[in-house]
């Protein structure tokens, strides 16, 4: 977390009115903005936000300062348009799937019951996830370090939105092989690292491309 | 047609971090398409036993999202052309909703009356005090 904002979550913590303010002046606007790019309606905008602000107040005992504070402002929001989207009926329910309780009910289609498809406990799955988080903050860092910016572009694509190599290619002025070489060694270097984690690379379907088909 | 549809661009529905956009086309796609609303419902499981995604790992985090000093840089196009289009395939493509409420926000500030954004802080403010104190009477925060 930056220096300022460090300072500022200390002086809220202190219970200064007076930082709670630059707090909301800080990070009003780009809440509004993102809760503007799902919801139209500029009284219920003002309402999510500050449904956000007061979640962030009752969750700042638990706040983690080594997180990013509008990261952890974004999350809360997300779900605030979640169940603004539950309550009007936009949005699939997903609540009763998501309790530790209803997760040992559920049954799975066989189509998704591949082998990578396990049940595990919570703590086991934070771990995974924690062990592949960390792989990858350090790759991104060091790619963004070393200005390897259309290489992690590429990835970006590849990965998160699962764009086409051809698309990528085109977008980014790459042949589509030098796009399938960045796909292969970045697989491979995250395979590698998890291994020296000892975590299970098969957990990760995006790890095995080929089986993905 | 449903194809047009990744299973990234599926869960990121799920967790509304997709662009408001391609969740109308979405939702506009699922009402006659049955493969698609099957494939959603896959994905919703998924989701709820804790299938892990590199890629929802990735968004989730917002892994390589430009810091505010850097968009701000790349609206004053004073960045490296290769940053630049890094952050033009982030915003854009990969379509970042946190960046693009970042960006919009910072484009605001340029533009916007400032009493506007005073009132506005002015508005959370007092609609959030009153929480803030008793969380403070409360020891809590």
């Amino acid at each position: 977390m930056a220096e300022v904002d460090k300072l500022l979550i200390q002086e809220i913590r202190s219970g200064a009115d007076d930082a709670w303010m630059r707090f909301v002046d800080r990070f009003g606007g780009r809440l509004q903005a993102f809760v503007r790019k799902k919801i139209r309606d500029s009284a219920t905008v003002e309402d999510i936000v500050q449904d956000t602000f007061i979640g962030f107040i009752n969750s700042l005992p638990n706040f983690d300062e080594s997180r990013p504070i509008d990261s952890f402002l974004f999350t809360i929001c997300r779900y605030r348009i979640i169940d603004h989207f539950k309550k009007t009926g936009r949005r699939p329910d997903m609540s009763s799937l998501t309790t530790t309780d209803s997760q040992q009910q559920i049954e799975l289609p066989d189509a998704i019951r591949g082998a990578s498809t396990i049940y595990r406990s919570g703590e086991r799955r934070r771990a995974e996830e924690n062990a592949l988080l960390q792989i990858l903050q350090q790759e991104v860092a060091l790619l963004m370090e070393n200005e390897a910016w259309i290489k992690l572009a590429c990835l970006e694509l590849l990965f998160v939105s699962s764009t086409p190599n051809k698309e990528i290619a085109e977008l980014l002025e790459l042949s589509q092989p030098q796009v399938a070489s960045f796909k292969h060694e970045f697989v491979d270097k995250i395979k590698r690292q998890m291994l020296r984690l000892g975590v299970n690379a098969d957990l990760f379907p995006e790890l095995y491309p080929d089986q993905q088909a | 047609m449903f194809n047009e549809f990744s299973d990234a661009d599926l869960a990121a529905y799920l967790e509304e971090d997709l662009d408001a956009n391609q969740a109308s086309k979405l939702e506009a796609a699922l009402i006659s398409n049955k493969p698609l609303q099957d494939r959603l419902q896959s994905i919703r499981l998924q989701i709820a036993v804790g299938e892990h995604s590199l890629g929802s790992i990735w968004r989730q985090n917002n892994l390589g999202c430009p810091t505010r000093k850097t968009l701000g840089g790349y609206l004053l196009g004073i960045l490296p052309n290769d940053q630049k289009l890094f952050i033009q395939s982030h915003i854009e493509v990969r379509g970042c909703l946190t960046c693009q409420a970042n960006l919009a926000d910072l484009q605001e500030q340029q533009t916007q009356n400032q009493e506007e954004l005073t009132a506005r802080a002015t508005r959370y403010y007092k609609s959030s005090i009153g929480h803030f104190s008793q969380r403070r009477q409360d020891e809590s925060l």
